[in-house]
């Protein structure tokens, strides 16, 4: 056990004090928070109004839809997603109804020397048939087409709705949009919304992800360095392969645990009130004290499953370019799950969900995934964490016999017949 | 006086490849043991069973008079052929580390660090990462290493391969002061002149069989002094002789191998009948021709 220790420690320390735990730690809040605020940032410097002129036969129709164009959007639906209430596109609205092809030249070359940034072009025929053509150097620009879209629609439904009698009142308490709040129930009380459940499960779904690679590959990596540094078998003569292996993959975890526990500590920080622009984003993201604690437990639990794999590929090889034609059959089961990742978000108590769920291979994730979506009953969690501690032990075992002749044997990598007989080996 | 290293007929094969064939020898406690052979003869993987690296399939180590156990390697220094240290941490910091997985305590570690290090003129370097060493004095951080515990039993497998000039003779001094201090060593080489120079016993293997072990003097009386050395002017007509296995002749000096039985002083009285013979000396065959006429019979 002693030397044991002594080998986490080194790893730990050796690990701690580099330059690339330090960047790495501070750099990725950094890339995370700037993931959510230079696109907020990047919205709210939009380039101003958009100059458009909406040609129609009709005048009444031309005037209805400029002004749904210059109507305030709609409060509401979009409350989830204060982004797009905010940096909804202001207009510039000029009206002309005489549709002739002269004056559609004309304005063509106004859109292609920048005085005018579109226009609509609303005829009879078209508009009998739902259509209308709306034309830009930006057409990519899918927030203002939307808008444009639907101030046409809204004012071509009031204006058949006016024909049919209604009065202007009336119109409008009828094209009044349905605020639909969604609510996430948690154990009978009522919690966040379900976006923001969403969004706070898919950033630590991430996370782990991230890390769980992150530190397994690290484990292969320092190994293949020791192999071909050739301090291995030094160390050899005072250790056992076991305790090696066990010293590595516990001292490179808790360098990942560390790591975290920094992270959330950061996380903290930001989210103080005040601290941040973007706050108003991330405070009806509340994450539970529960998921992070859960989040500790998967990150170890898949951390353990996957380094004991890639442990065991950085013995088998000589140099890291091996490594990367072998990585497959550990990388296979991460990235499987990260397909299945959205389809378990929206279906969490499925019985797709819930047998993926309880893979061990796939468990770290998915199994996390329903965690939060808190749809793991606990026999269930109970199962799940069994399951992945014997695959742990078993892979353990594989591994370090794997480990204790790969690091040996320098050269050739092995075939698969060579590797079920170096399991057979006596030691 | 007890044996620090007995192998019982140990045995290892890989697939179908004997790497060890029922090997067995024991090492005198304070003596200089040579392991010899050619390249795989089997030598790094006997030495890898001896201190628990890998297992024997069939056979059994002892270590100080008692069957292998772990804590005996407390007592054991090991160099490795193929060895290396961590090329990102400082020399002073991998000392304490490997010095510790020794079962020092760190204290004691550090300060028997600092004392190799200034007697090796490392002392500036401590504080510096590996990487930044020469690759003489890795080598030297090595040897530190390997000594720091002060072992019982000092095992290195091709100490002088790839050492620069200087280096091998410190490593040559520090196996001496080894041996005054009572020391057992190990060491395996295919260079027979450092066995002859250095070592008190020998065993040579190939294709993981032993087929010589034992005392070195003992070995080289048992061949006897059949070997002349002959300086002379004029024609000593060794060609067709009785008395001559074979030689080799300089022009003026010549090495000869007498055949089992011959009589030295009747080749001298011979060519003394011929040439003018300056100087005649009688040897012992040196341990490579002891290896090849071993190896030769074996093959």
């Amino acid at each position: 056990m002693h030397n044991v220790w002594l080998i986490i420690r080194r790893e730990y320390l050796e690990r701690i004090r580099s330059k690339t735990f330090l960047l790495f730690t501070l750099l990725m809040p950094a890339l995370m928070a700037g993931s959510i605020l230079i696109p907020a940032k990047l919205a709210e410097m939009k380039s101003g109004a958009r100059h458009i002129v909406v040609v129609a036969p009709n005048a009444d129709l031309a005037a209805a839809v400029k002004q749904e164009l210059l109507a305030p959007p709609p409060a509401g639906p979009a409350a989830d997603l204060p982004e797009e209430a905010a940096s909804k596109d202001e207009f510039i609205v000029q009206v002309s109804t005489t549709p002739t092809a002269g004056l559609r030249d004309s304005l063509r070359r106004q859109v292609s020397a920048g005085t005018l940034d579109g226009f609509l072009w609303l005829d009879d025929a078209d508009l009998a048939n739902h259509k209308a053509t709306y034309s830009a150097r930006d057409v990519a620009d899918f927030q203002t087409n939307a808008v444009v879209r639907s101030a046409v629609r809204t004012a071509l439904v009031k204006q058949s709705l006016a024909q049919k009698g209604m009065t202007g009142p009336e119109v409008e308490t009828l094209l009044t949009p349905v605020e639909l709040t969604t609510v996430h129930i948690t154990k009978g009380r009522e919690g966040a919304s379900g976006m923001a459940v969403f969004l706070a499960g898919f950033f630590m779904v991430m996370l782990l992800y991230v890390n769980v690679l992150i530190y397994g590959i690290s484990v292969m990596r320092s190994i293949i360095e020791e192999k071909s540094s050739r301090i291995l078998e030094v160390l050899l003569s005072s250790v056992t392969a076991k305790e090696l292996l066990a010293g590595k993959i516990l001292g490179v975890g808790a360098v990942g645990l560390t790591q975290i526990l920094i992270w959330l500590a950061i996380g903290a920080l930001i989210s103080t009130p005040g601290m941040v622009a973007g706050k108003a984003y991330l405070s009806n993201v509340h994450i539970p004290v529960s998921a992070i604690a859960w989040f500790g437990v998967f990150f170890l639990l898949g951390y353990f499953l996957y380094s004991t794999m890639y442990a065991a590929l950085g013995a088998m090889v000589n140099s890291e370019q091996e490594a990367q034609q072998m990585q497959w059959p550990a990388m296979l089961p991460v990235l499987l799950s990260i397909f299945l990742a959205s389809p378990v978000m929206q279906h969490p108590d499925s019985q797709m969900a819930v047998w993926l769920s309880l893979v061990p291979f796939f468990a770290p994730i998915l199994m996390f995934i329903r965690v939060m979506a808190e749809q793991a009953p606990a026999w269930q969690l109970a199962l799940c964490l069994a399951l992945m501690l014997v695959t742990i032990y078993g892979l353990l075992a594989l591994s370090s016999r794997i480990y204790r002749v790969g690091i040996l044997m320098y050269g050739k990598r092995p075939t698969l017949p060579e590797l079920r007989r170096w399991l057979k080996y006596a030691g | 006086m007890a044996n620090s290293v007995e192998l019982r007929g140990i045995h290892k094969t890989f697939d179908h490849f004997i790497a060890v064939d029922r090997l067995s020898l024991n090492i005198r406690e304070g003596s200089v043991y040579g392991l010899l052979g050619p390249n795989g003869a089997g030598k790094t993987s006997s030495i890898r069973m001896m201190i628990g690296i890998t297992m024997p399939d069939e056979g059994e180590v002892w270590l100080f008079g008692e069957n292998f156990h772990r804590e005996q390697l407390q007592r054991v220094g090991y160099l490795p052929e193929e060895r290396g240290l961590y090329k990102r941490m400082k020399v002073l910091d991998h000392l304490i580390f490997l010095g510790r997985l020794h079962g020092l305590p760190e204290h004691e570690a550090r300060e028997r660090s600092l004392a190799w290090c200034e007697r090796l003129q490392l002392s500036e370097w401590t504080h510096r990462k590996v990487e930044e060493l020469s690759k003489g004095m890795q080598q030297k951080v090595q040897f530190i290493a390997a000594l720091l515990h002060d072992p019982d039993l000092v095992i290195m497998d091709e100490p002088f391969a790839g050492l620069d000039p200087a280096n091998a003779v410190m490593l040559k001094n520090v196996l001496l002061e080894l041996k005054k201090d009572g020391k057992t060593i190990l060491f395996s080489t295919h260079r027979m002149d450092q066995v002859e120079r250095l070592c008190d016993a020998i065993c040579l293997i190939d294709h993981g069989r032993s087929i010589l072990e034992g005392d070195l003097k003992k070995i080289k009386a048992s061949y006897g002094k059949n070997h002349v050395q002959m300086q002379y002017e004029g024609d000593p007509r060794l060609d067709g002789s009785d008395l001559v296995q074979s030689f080799n002749n300089y022009g003026n000096y010549v090495e000869v191998r007498l055949k089992p039985g011959a009589d030295a002083q009747q080749l001298l009285r011979r060519a003394a009948d011929h040439a003018r013979i300056t100087r005649f000396e009688l040897l012992e065959p040196s341990l490579e021709e002891i290896f090849i006429d071993v190896v030769g019979k074996n093959a």
